[in-house]
């Protein structure tokens, strides 16, 4: 699946839209940036709380397809520059990264 | 007793967050400018800095106290105090065992240099420096603490302190002294905390513009590293206020 059957399936606000047509191929779901860095597979959908910029750098280093910044939270603004200068999508959702991940296992993610 | 304004937090170019111009000469400058007598670099894991900064404020009348900012593997960033410079590289040694060796991006991340005593680069550090310990904040505590030195939880009430990552510090982990990034949110961080803590509140400048007037004094007998740390410690009648 690419980002934007990711986009259409969780109905999640779109923050910044980058190359919505990446291949997403797996899921990580994580707040610590340094286990991200350590752990996630390239191609995944992250799924976080995190909204520091730094998310935006761990994000393109690993190769991550979409972030998907949950519980109602938003990125600062300096995060969201950087997403659109890496062309990278970050999602907005309302729900929790329980609930999210959840969407995106059902969705055939693993 | 002595009552010496102090900003025990501050960062240089060799933080990939920070600003390239946070440069000895350049800091110590507005530090003599805002009446700082003691300070500290504390970059994020790693002490390269120190010795230029040493030369520059000893030059300025300024007390370095050897420190740096280590994050555990929690993500909680700790401020850790050191009597001596050689206790810090001894830390320093130790830490950088325990982190995972990440190429570090400049253009990603931010450029790590080090500097020399006049204000010039020298190098690049680099590993990432914004990267997570594989020791928990007990085992780096610990760390410290047998070189001698002391540890004051970074921004209590900001992401990457204790109360953010952690939610909740118990009796059993409780510091004598915490930073807060904010004097105003001192009472609802307090309320939140085991015993009685006193605080610090330093700058945690990250470019020259953050370097601010003091907000604490440290009370203490004399304008030395020992004298310092006890004040941190909170032992011996010495102590921090905040203004």
């Amino acid at each position: 699946m690419t980002v934007h059957d990711v986009i259409e399936s969780l109905g999640a606000d779109v923050a910044v839209e980058g190359d919505t047509t990446r291949l997403v191929t797996s899921g990580y779901t994580c707040d610590l940036l340094s286990e991200v860095i350590a752990k996630a597979a390239p191609g995944s959908a992250w799924v976080t709380i995190q909204t520091h910029v730094n998310v935006i750098a761990v994000a393109a280093m690993v190769g991550i397809s979409v972030v998907i910044v949950c519980e109602g939270r938003t990125c600062e603004s300096d995060a969201v520059e950087h997403a659109a200068k890496e062309h990278l999508t970050i999602l907005y959702s309302k729900g929790s990264a329980y609930t999210v991940s959840g969407k995106l296992y059902v969705l055939g993610l693993r | 007793m002595l009552e010496v304004p102090g900003d025990l937090h501050l960062h240089s170019c060799l933080s990939p967050c920070a600003d390239i111009t946070m440069l000895p000469g350049e800091v110590t400058e507005r530090l003599v400018a805002r009446g700082i007598r003691v300070a500290s670099l504390t970059d994020h894991n790693a002490a390269c800095n120190v010795p230029a900064f040493q030369r520059v404020f000893q030059r300025d009348g300024i007390l370095l106290v050897p420190g740096m900012e280590a994050t555990t593997a929690e993500e909680v960033h700790l401020l850790c105090y050191f009597e001596t410079t050689g206790a810090l590289w001894k830390f320093g040694r130790r830490l950088l065992a325990s982190y995972p060796r990440i190429v570090n991006d400049p253009e990603r991340f931010g450029y790590q240099l080090v500097c020399n005593d006049r204000d010039e680069f020298v190098g690049q550090f680099p590993f990432l420096l914004s990267v997570a310990s594989l020791l928990s904040l007990e085992e780096l505590r610990g760390l410290v603490e047998q070189l001698g030195g002391v540890v004051v939880p970074s921004h209590l009430d900001r992401r990457f302190g204790l109360l953010y990552q952690l939610g909740m510090v118990t009796s059993d982990m409780e510091f004598p002294t915490y930073e807060i990034a904010h004097k105003a949110n001192v009472e609802k961080i307090a309320a939140q905390l085991p015993g009685h803590p006193q605080f610090v509140s330093n700058s945690d400048a990250h470019n020259l513009d953050s370097i601010s007037p003091p907000r604490y004094v440290l009370e203490i007998e004399e304008l030395s590293v020992h004298e310092v740390l006890m004040a941190l410690r909170h032992e011996n009648g010495r102590g921090a206020r905040l203004l």
